[in-house]
């Protein structure tokens, strides 16, 4: 029985609910010394002077770095990459300049954690502040255009201008989007620990141990073979754990002065300024169509904060270059304001699910406009040929995500007009969206290891985010080895095994799991070659195409032959076979096939007329993301998708002083993420088929896909329910009365 | 606050063992559990009462670790995460949370699931939540629907956002308690 496509629940579930997992702050360090940041209070400016005297005498306290005393660093290495990947440029305690508030101004170290806090509310500055540059609707008008980053920052494919001056019904709207952070439930943490040799381990709270193993190298000088970095166990990562944050640099380089292990871990508020954080955008949409809805120009530009130090880029109006047809053009763009704020960063879904609450409230609006039905529209701009690249696609479910969702909805008894359902004194209003989601395709390794005991145990450099890693890669394993899952154990996060890509991206399964699986045939490879012809071989003589696999045994059926793995290493005196796994894809935009992702989402809202309040009642998600590996991990993702939209619909925005320049809510109970209360039952679907040109496994990208398009859902379901289109998010009580 | 580092004696019933040993007043009950007794099952994640991730049982009721004193517990009896399995057998709740996939990262799980106990042990107590529909007659167990069991555990958050599947294993297990 196939290991692949079952629900299988998680291995490392037992772990998780005894409290055995060991996250970063949890794995014990003998002679650990803990460290506190303090921050600038302005935004900009510099600091004229530290007093660290008291802080200094206090008790426990073992050093206080400032960037008189810090250690100086290499600069980060340009262009920006995946392979060495920095959160920001801008490095900490290197000199007096302030250009964001809560940018770290010293870095307390004593022997407990209660010490060093203390000791660093002792620290007295002077300041030298000037007014800091905030984005909005003023400064959004000091756009620049930014240097290239991950795509390319504009796009333009036939005339769209020209199409939308010439449509018969042509509509322009702006849209925007809140600044958001990722408020993990786990704080970013990290522990130095340096050895006699000069040899550093970081256990550190990271998605990608590789590219923080090569940033660190680069920023600190240190070679790369001399640095190990663990990440076991992740408390969720959603794109803000990708990237090297200032506090890592902080603790080795602590460590390496002090020549004592030094543990860090910031503060809830903490994890809004020494981390990166998703930039709000200020999107505008241009649309031409025929009175019957056929699009035939598109244009969608996006703006988006950065800071004085760096050029991030939210590539919001990335998703229209896909999503739909438009005959007579698509033209995107992207710019940037430079303002005194820490430099943003991926958090899921990054570009798409802005752009989406843009696009496909847009195409909401057209629906009104010309009086088609938003799934019919979406039906009727469906294409399999993607409109930016000219390449087919590998695989585009739409149409029956479509179809098939709107009919398990029960879209059909939706009557259109607005403020035409109710429940009692509530409005009930329904709307839907489109989605469509980046594929990446990364090179991967992996190891499988089978042994004489006849388990089998694979190592990757990947990691489990939540996402299921540890579960999924024993079901690849399982499969391709003819193992039953429970005989497979699997070893992640740690750079000492096959080097592997960031785990963001929803990228893991397809690209890591792709490396397990060549790895496993590798090893069972290797393993058919010693029952042909090894050490008095059972099937001596035989074709290589007649051994076939199965629980544990190399069966040769057609002359009812068979050997166990364990049997056939001890008869070759062998303790292990290792094989090795090295997926090297061509990149995807270099392929003959467009990969993506495809989703139809459906949400039913209650608002109260009196008040403004929103509920979610309902919502259905149907996804083409592949081949489904686990259909229980990927249903979890997807109800934790959806619910990551909840936050961005309703409820979630940092706010910023405008005059200080600070983001002012940096806690649960002044930023709101969804609660058990908030959340109705969901409905989750997968319609994906096997995907050949997204990964030999089949599967395409998930995780992100399923945050993507729920704003624009329950924006449109506002809408029908209340007539008030709501162009801005969150969806705030004020904005409905 | 204090400029010295004195510390204080304080004694607690742990999951079922006496632990004695010296603490600064100021540390609170969740960095004592971890830092003195390593028991790191107990998590931080807000360190100010929001999130729910250090929820333990004090004298069987949930309370959340990061808003009280270690001091404050001389002679209390504490249950953590570590403490729920008997005989090596999970409890009813721990099953229940793996079966139903009720988590991901795996950070909240502790708190949800302490919580999740001594929640069912509210309701068979009789006690309302802000979704009880009839508050003039007393709660029982027949009350606790799904609603409900979302408002009772509204004090755990969960970012990687289980809360469906939450529900699903909290209400199995109070089914079978």
């Amino acid at each position: 029985m196939n290991a692949i496509g079952r629900p299988i629940s998680r291995f490392d579930g037992r772990l998780k609910v005894t409290g055995g997992a060991r996250y970063t702050a949890d794995i014990p360090i003998p002679g650990a010394t803990y460290a506190a940041i303090v921050h600038s209070s302005i935004a900009n400016g510099r600091t004229v002077s530290i007093d660290t005297t008291a802080a200094e005498k206090a008790p426990g306290v073992l050093a206080v770095f400032t960037h008189r005393n810090m250690p100086r660093m290499n600069p980060t290495p340009k262009p920006w990459s995946h392979l060495h990947p920095h959160g920001q440029s801008y490095l900490p305690l290197q000199d007096e300049r302030i250009h964001y508030a809560g940018q770290p101004i010293a870095f307390v170290v004593a022997a407990t954690l209660d010490q060093a806090t203390h000791a660093g509310t002792l620290i007295r500055v002077e300041y030298e502040a000037r007014q800091p540059v905030v984005f909005g609707p003023q400064t959004a008008r000091d756009a620049v255009d930014p240097p290239q980053f991950l795509w390319p920052v504009a796009s333009s494919v036939g005339d769209a201008e020209k199409a939308i001056a010439g449509a018969a019904v042509k509509m322009e709207c702006t849209y925007s989007t809140s600044d958001r952070h990722h408020n993990q439930m786990e704080p970013h943490a990290t522990t130095a620990v340096w050895d006699a040799d000069g040899a550093l381990t970081l256990y550190e709270t990271t998605q990608h141990i590789f590219g923080t193993r090569e940033l660190v190298s680069i920023v600190l000088g240190v070679p790369p073979e001399k640095i190990n970095v663990m990440s076991h166990f992740l408390g969720g990562g959603f794109g803000g754990k990708a990237y090297v944050w200032p506090h890592t640099l902080l603790a080795a380089l602590a460590a390496k002065t002090l020549n004592r292990p030094v543990r860090v871990q910031l503060t809830r508020a903490q994890m809004y300024s020494m981390v990166g954080h998703q930039p709000a955008t200020v999107q505008t949409i241009a649309l031409g169509a025929g009175k019957d809805g056929k699009l035939t120009g598109i244009r969608h530009e996006s703006i988006s904060p950065t800071p004085v130090f760096d050029n991030y880029i939210e590539y919001a109006a990335l998703v229209a270059r896909s999503l739909w047809a438009a005959s007579g053009g698509i033209s995107t763009n992207h710019k940037v304001v430079h303002v005194n704020r820490n430099t943003p960063t991926a958090m899921r879904s990054p570009h798409e699910a802005l752009g989406h609450f843009a696009l496909e409230s847009a195409m909401d609006e057209l629906a009104y406009a010309t009086g088609v039905d938003p799934v019919a529209l979406r039906l009727l701009n469906d294409t399999q040929i993607d409109p930016h690249s000219g390449r087919p696609f590998s695989t585009r479910a739409m149409r029956t995500c479509l179809t098939a969702g709107a009919a398990r909805f029960g879209w059909d008894k939706r009557t259109p007009e607005p403020r035409s359902m109710r429940d009692g004194r509530y409005l009930i209003g329904q709307g839907m969206a489109g989605a469509i989601y980046t594929h990446w395709r990364w090179p991967a390794k992996a190891r499988v290891i089978l042994k004489r005991d006849g388990s089998a145990l694979v190592e990757a450099g990947t990691h489990d985010l939540g996402t299921g890693t540890y579960t999924v890669m024993r079901q690849v394993a399982a499969d391709t080895l003819g193992l039953p899952p429970e005989k497979v154990s699997v070893r992640l996060g740690d750079t000492r095994l096959p080097a592997s890509h960031a785990s963001i991206g929803s990228a893991t399964m397809a690209n890591a799991g792709a490396s397990v699986m060549l790895a496993a045939k590798a090893a069972r490879d290797r393993a058919i070659e010693l029952a042909l012809c090894g050490r008095n071989a059972p099937f001596s003589g035989e074709l290589r195409d007649d051994v076939l696999i199965s629980d544990g045994r190399l069966v040769l059926a057609r002359k009812n032959l068979q050997i166990t793995y364990a049997e056939l290493l001890a008869r070759n005196g062998l303790a292990t076979l290792v094989g090795d796994g090295n997926y090297d894809p061509v990149e995807e935009a270099n392929g003959p096939k467009a990969i993506f992702s495809f989703a139809a989402v459906f949400a039913e809202v209650r608002v109260d007329p009196d008040l403004g309040l929103v509920r979610l009642n309902r919502f259905l998600g149907m996804y083409d993301a592949g081949r489904t590996i686990n259909p229980k991990t990927a249903r979890s993702q997807a109800i934790g998708g959806i619910i990551w939209g909840v936050g961005q619909a309703l409820l979630e925005q940092s706010e910023t002083d405008p005059m200080l320049g600070r983001f002012l809510n940096r806690n649960y109970s002044g930023y709101l993420v969804p609660t058990n209360a908030d959340i109705p039952a969901l409905d989750v679907l997968f319609v994906g088929e096997f995907d050949e040109e997204a990964s030999p496994l089949g599967a395409k990208g998930l995780g992100e896909l399923t945050a993507v398009s729920v704003a624009p859902a329950i924006a449109n379901a506002v809408y029908h329910a209340t007539g008030k289109r709501v162009r801005d998010l969150p969806i705030t009580v004020e904005k409905l009365l | 606050m204090t400029h010295d580092d004195a510390r204080v004696p304080v004694s607690m019933t742990v999951n079922g063992r006496v632990r004695s040993m010296t603490v600064e007043p100021r540390t609170t009950l969740l960095d004592a559990l971890r830092d003195e007794l390593g028991l790191t099952g107990t998590k931080k994640g807000c360190d100010r009462g929001e999130c729910g991730a250090c929820t333990v049982h004090v004298e069987g009721r949930r309370v959340l670790s990061c808003m009280t004193l270690a001091a404050m517990q001389n002679g209390r009896c504490i249950t953590t995460i570590e403490g729920l399995e008997r005989d090596g057998d999970l409890h009813a709740m721990q099953a229940a949370f793996i079966e139903h996939d009720g988590f991901q990262c795996g950070f909240c799980t502790s708190g949800q699931i302490t919580s999740a106990i001594a929640m069912i042990e509210e309701a068979k107590a009789g006690w309302p939540s802000a979704a009880t529909a009839d508050t003039g007659r007393p709660f029982t167990m027949a009350d606790l629907s799904r609603a409900e069991i979302r408002e009772r555990m509204s004090g755990n958050l969960c970012r990687c956002a289980c809360y469906p599947n939450i529900v699903d294993a909290v209400a199995e297990a109070a089914g079978r308690s």
